[in-house]
């Protein structure tokens, strides 16, 4: 029965609909498949409102896709910050992470590793879709992996990061099994130099260095929970002598040159901190890494390729990737068609 | 779930109004095949025993011409059996009228009956006996009568009196 109807599905137009949120804005992606053809691929902006809720334009827009045609699939790239992933596919296994298995959704990879997320936000981001009412929900972690799988294989230790506007995700495998991931979100908040320069001279008990919760814990040392806010002011605080030293520049170079420096700045820490708590651990099998693939939605500055190399004497390899497109892709093998 | 946390929506190739619609127009062909059927059938075993009828028919229409057929047979035996009682009443009767006619002295031997005519055989004590007992009646009756006498060895006469009516048409 299920096979005819996908028979039958397939005559029809099918649309395969992916949304990314970026910044202040929805970025949305579609194709049109018809008899196995695409018939159509468009790309679309919408604007977020003040709750960040989807606005009536890209509900409006939707709406009159779901009643021209019949079978539309909303995808929407999982930006929450309690995902993660697990080196094991068992759920009795959890307990050791400190997971509950009840506040989860996992999927398992390869029946070795796990990508998981918090019950809440699926269900707050469902909640969120519910006027278009969305379809599939993925990982960050498994769209990089399917990035990673498709680049070449190579012999040596590899850090796998995708590079979105909003988000890093950072993948690193010890053969077929992962050995660390963690996901951070990149504040899109414009950057207003001064003010935060003044915060940081008033909050002056803001301890140095990165306080990701889970580098503490052993046993939450794939929960990669990170306090933007805190990541946002520590950052500055952290790299004071980069600020300070962009604080000269900052009289040569436009605001906006600066707002981008910041966010170079941001990304590297995010970066290096990951880095950091991969050796720290004693849990992962450590391998020194020498190369970093970045996938690349975004626009990646040189200044931040550069970073990488000089200062943490890594390899960097760019792939320039669509992740849209991939989302689309995994829906399309997801539906089965 | 290959990939996704959550499971897609159920998506429907038909909604719920065109599957009412679809249900409906299926039930209503479904209840016009089943009332073409039964029409069929009832046209079927109406044609059926219409031929049975009309077999029947022929049937009975054979055995009413036998019928007829039989009855004017019937009708005729019946006339002929009519025409034999009514003659063999007559016959009764002139038999009857013939033999109260008889005197007890004159005994009849043997009497021919025809239609038109009638013979008598038989014995008379003597010629005027006859003629005046039994000759008077006959010629009353006929219109011919004759009679031949014969004298036997006991005295007695042996006559044959042979009576005949003739008709008008018979004379001319």
């Amino acid at each position: 029965m299920n096979k005819l109807k996908r028979i039958i599905q397939k005559k029809f137009s099918n649309i395969f609909i992916a949304i990314i949120s970026e910044k202040n804005e929805y970025l949305l992606t579609y194709i049109i498949i018809k008899n196995e053809n695409i018939i159509k691929k468009d790309e679309k902006k919408f604007s977020m409102d003040e709750n960040k809720q989807l606005s009536s334009d890209i509900i409006e827009f939707i709406s009159s896709l779901q009643k021209k045609y019949k079978f539309v699939y909303i995808s929407y790239l999982l930006d929450s910050l309690s995902q993660n992933c697990l080196p094991t596919c068992d759920d009795k296994k959890l307990k050791q992470y400190n997971i509950n298995q009840k506040d989860i959704v996992s999927v398992c990879v390869k029946k070795t590793w796990m990508a998981y997320a918090s019950k809440t936000d699926i269900k707050w981001i469902n909640q969120k879709f519910k006027p278009i009412g969305l379809d599939f929900t993925f990982s960050s972690f498994l769209l990089l992996n399917n990035f990673a799988t498709n680049a070449k294989q190579r012999n040596k230790n590899t850090l796998h990061m995708q590079y979105m506007e909003n988000s890093l995700t950072i993948l690193i495998f010890d053969n077929k099994n992962i050995v660390f991931s963690a996901f951070f979100k990149i504040p899109y908040k414009e950057f207003n130099f001064e003010e935060d320069e003044l915060k940081l001279e008033n909050d002056e008990d803001i301890t140095s260095g990165i306080e990701l919760e889970n580098i503490e814990s052993e046993e939450e040392e794939f929960e990669a929970f990170v306090d933007i806010s805190k990541l946002e002011e520590d950052n500055f605080d952290d790299d004071n002598d980069i600020l300070s030293s962009a604080q000269e520049d900052i009289k040569s170079s436009s605001i906006e040159d600066l707002e981008l420096y910041g966010r170079e700045v941001i990304i590297f820490k995010y970066l290096q901190s990951a880095i950091e708590e991969y050796y720290k651990s004693d849990n992962y099998s450590v391998a020194f890494i020498d190369d970093v693939i970045i996938y690349n939605d975004s626009n990646i500055s040189n200044d931040i390729i550069n970073m990488i190399e000089n200062d943490l004497f890594l390899n960097v390899e760019i792939h320039k990737i669509d992740v849209r497109e991939e989302i689309i892709n995994m829906s399309i093998e997801e539906v089965d068609f | 779930m290959k990939y996704s946390f959550t499971k897609p929506k159920e998506k429907e190739l038909i909604d719920a109004v065109t599957k009412m619609w679809i249900g409906f127009i299926v039930f209503v062909v479904l209840f016009l095949l089943a009332f073409d059927f039964l029409i069929k059938f009832k046209i079927h075993s109406i044609d059926s025993s219409a031929n049975e009828f009309a077999q029947k028919t022929e049937v009975a229409k054979k055995q009413i011409k036998k019928l007829q057929k039989n009855l004017i047979f019937l009708n005729k035996q019946r006339s002929v059996a009519e025409n034999i009682f009514a003659s063999n009443t007559i016959l009764k009767d002139s038999i009857k009228n013939l033999f109260d006619l008889v005197p007890n002295q004159i005994t009849l031997k043997k009497v021919i009956m025809k239609k038109k005519s009638l013979t008598i055989y038989g014995v008379t004590p003597s010629k005027d006996t006859f003629n005046f007992l039994l000759g008077s009646p006959l010629k009353s009756i006929f219109q011919s009568s004759n009679t031949i006498f014969y004298l036997d060895s006991d005295g007695w006469y042996r006559f044959v009196s042979i009576n005949k009516i003739i008709n008008d048409e018979d004379k001319l």
